[in-house]
């Protein structure tokens, strides 16, 4: 496989639908996100991909790209309706590798405690990961144990070349 | 120590004069926008009606066992970095720990890899850290070697009361 990268606009409208019922929050922060890419950075070709509990929980993490990429921006939900359902925590991990086994590897740990937590972070300039992109679902941020599928959640990230 | 919350109106005051202090560099437009939808939120659907501002610098993430401003539980709802623009291209994990030093598994970890490398993360609606909170930039992720300061980043999290 490799990226298959689209023009932003087409991206962007992905990740407005996607967030649809999002945190109001975090429809802005990618809001902010978008208006930086197109009007600052020349507007690049990008990738939407989503992801889900199943996806991020198999074993050692899903691999969508097998190629190098650049991250700009992910988003996370926990399973569960807010106040009720699990509460076990879980990690979604970034791997700049094929797998998740690999701790030194995990470019970004983002924890979530609650039912339907939700979370984003974006990397306005762009996080390189120049080996693969491993996205996974685990029981802490460093052991490569990957949570249930009811205990993660699914999402989305933005990449470029 | 303790929390010292205050009212947001100030808090996000002192959001505003981060992005536009020339010590902390210039943050990306899209950081500062991100900021302020969160503001929107906090302030017109948020439960929570105080909170901290909490920054800090690349010298105080990188001290030994890491930065604990607080010493006490919180929630964190935003978190940005950003390097200075001394890098020297070596990779720097900026770590939020559930602890009172930076030899805990890691809560959250974002990556700056060279120079003016930026990232916001935000929990609209708080990320329960319930024993401390410690701040650390290290040369691996959740290590406990710190970073060089010039590959590390200042920065500031927004906290609020503890679950």
């Amino acid at each position: 496989m490799a990226l298959s990268l689209e023009a932003g606009n087409l991206v962007w409208s992905k990740v407005r639908k996607a967030l649809s019922n999002a945190n109001p929050a975090i429809q802005g922060q990618f809001k902010a996100l978008k208006e930086y890419l197109t009007q600052q950075e020349r507007n690049p070709t990008l990738q939407f991909q989503s992801f889900s509990d199943a996806l991020l929980t198999t074993a050692t993490g899903y691999t969508p790209f097998a190629a190098a990429c650049t991250l700009y921006g992910v988003y996370f939900i926990k399973n569960g309706t807010s106040g009720t359902g699990t509460a076990t925590d879980s990690w979604l991990t970034i791997a700049n590798d094929t797998s998740n086994v690999t701790d030194a590897t995990k470019f970004v740990a983002l924890m979530t405690s609650v039912a339907a937590q939700q979370v984003a972070a974006i990397y306005p300039r762009g996080l390189i990961f120049g080996t693969d992109f491993t996205l996974s679902g685990e029981t802490s941020a460093q052991d490569g144990t990957e949570s249930t599928a009811g205990d993660s959640g699914s999402g989305f990230v933005v990449v470029g070349a | 120590m303790a929390l010292t919350l205050e009212d947001q109106r100030a808090v996000w005051r002192k959001v505003e004069q981060f992005f536009n202090s020339s010590d902390s560099g210039t943050g990306t437009q899209a950081a500062v926008e991100a900021f302020r939808a969160l503001k929107k939120y906090l302030t017109t659907a948020g439960t929570s009606t105080q909170f901290q501002f909490v920054p800090y610098a690349a010298a105080d993430i990188v001290t030994n066992l890491g930065y604990s401003p607080l010493d006490v539980a919180c929630q964190v709802y935003g978190w940005y970095g950003k390097n200075s623009g001394g890098s020297g291209g070596t990779d720097s994990y900026i770590t939020l720990h559930n602890a009172a030093n930076n030899a805990s598994v890691p809560f959250v970890t974002n990556l700056i890899q060279d120079d003016n490398d930026e990232f916001s993360s935000i929990f609209p609606k708080g990320l329960d850290f319930g024993t401390d909170l410690t701040i650390s930039g290290a040369t691996t992720q959740g290590g406990a070697t710190e970073s060089a300061a010039a590959d590390a980043c200042d920065g500031f999290v927004i906290v609020g009361a503890a679950a």
